[in-house]
């Protein structure tokens, strides 16, 4: 086997200069905005020290996929970290009640956005029980998600969503796959589309957001209303199974993102609507020896025998890495559409390698994503301490 | 012809670098923004009004158009 080129690494220099460029505007975004709590600006500081390691490892040593990966991982951590003992804190418990529905306080996350957007265009209302511009109500998480959409495109799903690292975090856990994707129906990889079909004409119709009613997997980690009859018993059945089922367990066994790759309907549509994001994951058709270990490995399902020989992954590759680092010829790059693929081989200095396609992209990524949770991990860490020193996650 | 459409393409490029330039400058606009208010300010031009819900049968119901 030809030795392994890293396509995404850095010489020191250019590593150390990047670095230090978003270790600056880290602590700008995340200390500034904690100036006046100083217990909260302290967690900022512990995990932009973290997120600095982070930068310099994926740049210089081009493992885009792994340490990324550590970054979501412990991303995913943090918000559940901090949101379950928040919910307690405000309101006793997990539970969604009657009253917090009929006052709209439930916090609206942007699985949501798909099925209440055609309700909002032609009757002029929410049909989720949340206000418009509090901390986690309509207009922030669409705001939120414009940018996302923006900057990421579908690399959202690997770089900036709080629940899609909870897959990858149990798709990490074992050292290697108990199940075989060898002989996966990768028509199965189709299922998001249909299914966000299904639920945006649902909830239209049943003016409800029914894939929080019946589906979120992630309910089992975030809030859930108390079952109180039988039919929310089903209810409650299904999320929780789907959690354990496509979250949990077949992640361990097979190693890859199976909730985001064959479940999750928002990552069908962002797959689609990030389209306008300018970045693109493309294979050197001279370079690659179709070896096919990229489409064994890619978290989402996004790299098919099909695929790597039009030279390109799927619509809904989510920008991970992953590929990048396993590929042994150095074949797959982050590219810009319209921009040619780059030659490995040639160096390019310092200016060069700072104005590389995969360099802006993925300090974009992580620049975002890495605001975007700091106030959960930071929190999370805070709690972790309250917890080894007072005995309590709950801080109040 | 084909020096005209090397122009163009190198144009190309060079836009494309453009673009991914400025995306990354606005990521920090972006958050800087997020606690300027501008959010309710462009949101309230926005013709979108909270849910209202009611509470039928034990069972929470957001009060359909018909029925408003
Ligand atoms: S597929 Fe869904 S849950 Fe997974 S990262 Fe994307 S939006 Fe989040
Ligand atoms: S194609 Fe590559 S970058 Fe895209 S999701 Fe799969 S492994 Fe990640």
């Amino acid at each position: 086997m030809p030795e392994k080129t890293l396509i995404n690494s850095h010489s020191r220099k250019t590593s150390v200069f990047l670095t230090a460029l978003m270790a600056f505007l880290l602590a700008f975004l995340i200390l500034g905005g904690n100036r006046d709590n100083p217990r909260m600006m302290a967690a900022g500081a512990v995990y932009l020290v973290f997120l600095t390691v982070i930068t310099y490892l994926i740049f210089r040593t081009g493992m885009v996929g792994k340490y990324r990966s550590i970054f979501f991982a412990t991303y995913a951590v943090g918000f559940s970290l901090s949101f379950i003992p928040m919910l307690i804190e405000t309101r006793g418990s997990m539970f969604l009640s009657g009253e917090e529905i009929l006052s709209l306080s439930a916090p609206l996350c942007h699985l949501t956005l798909p099925m209440i957007a055609i309700p909002a265009v032609v009757y002029g209302f929410l049909i989720f029980p949340t206000k418009l511009f509090s901390e986690m109500g309509f207009f922030p998480m669409l705001y939120l998600w414009l940018g996302a959409t923006l900057f990421l495109g579908r690399g959202w799903c690997s770089w900036g969503c709080f629940y899609g690292g909870v897959d990858e975090f149990f798709s990490k856990l074992l050292p290697k796959k108990i199940v075989s994707s060898k002989n996966f129906n990768y028509t199965l990889r189709f299922f998001p589309y249909a299914f966000l079909l299904v639920i945006v004409l649902w909830a239209f119709i049943a003016l409800e957001p029914v894939y929080c009613t019946w589906f979120c997997p992630f309910k089992a980690i975030t809030e859930f209303i108390k079952p109180t009859n039988w039919l929310m018993w089903v209810q409650t059945g299904i999320f929780v199974s789907i959690f354990l089922g496509l979250v949990v367990v077949l992640p361990l066994l097979m190693k890859r993102r199976t909730q985001c790759g064959l479940f999750c309907p928002f990552g069908a549509f962002q797959a689609v609507i990030g389209q306008v994001n300018p970045y693109r994951v493309k294979i050197d058709g001279e370079k690659c020896t179709k070896c096919n270990t990229c489409v064994q490995q890619c978290p989402t399902f996004s790299l098919t025998e099909e695929a790597v020989s039009k030279g390109k992954s799927c619509i809904s590759c989510t920008r991970c890495g992953k590929c990048m680092d396993v590929c042994p010829r150095g074949a797959i790059q982050y590219s810009l559409i319209g921009v040619p693929l780059r030659n490995s081989e040639k160096g390019g200095g310092f200016f060069g390698e700072v104005f590389r396609p995969d360099t802006l992209f993925i300090f974009g990524a992580l620049l975002f994503g890495g605001v975007l949770s700091s106030g959960m991990v930071s929190t999370s860490l805070l709690r972790i301490t309250n917890l080894a020193v007072n005995g309590s996650f709950l801080l109040k | 012809m084909a020096d005209i459409k090397g122009i163009f393409r190198r144009l190309g490029v060079k836009f494309m670098y453009l673009l991914a330039l400025t995306l990354v400058f606005l990521v920090p606009v972006f958050y800087m923004m997020f606690k300027s208010g501008i959010i309710e300010t462009i949101g309230k031009k926005i013709p979108i009004k909270e849910g209202t819900f009611v509470e039928a049968d034990g069972e929470i119901k957001i009060k359909r158009p018909e029925s408003r």
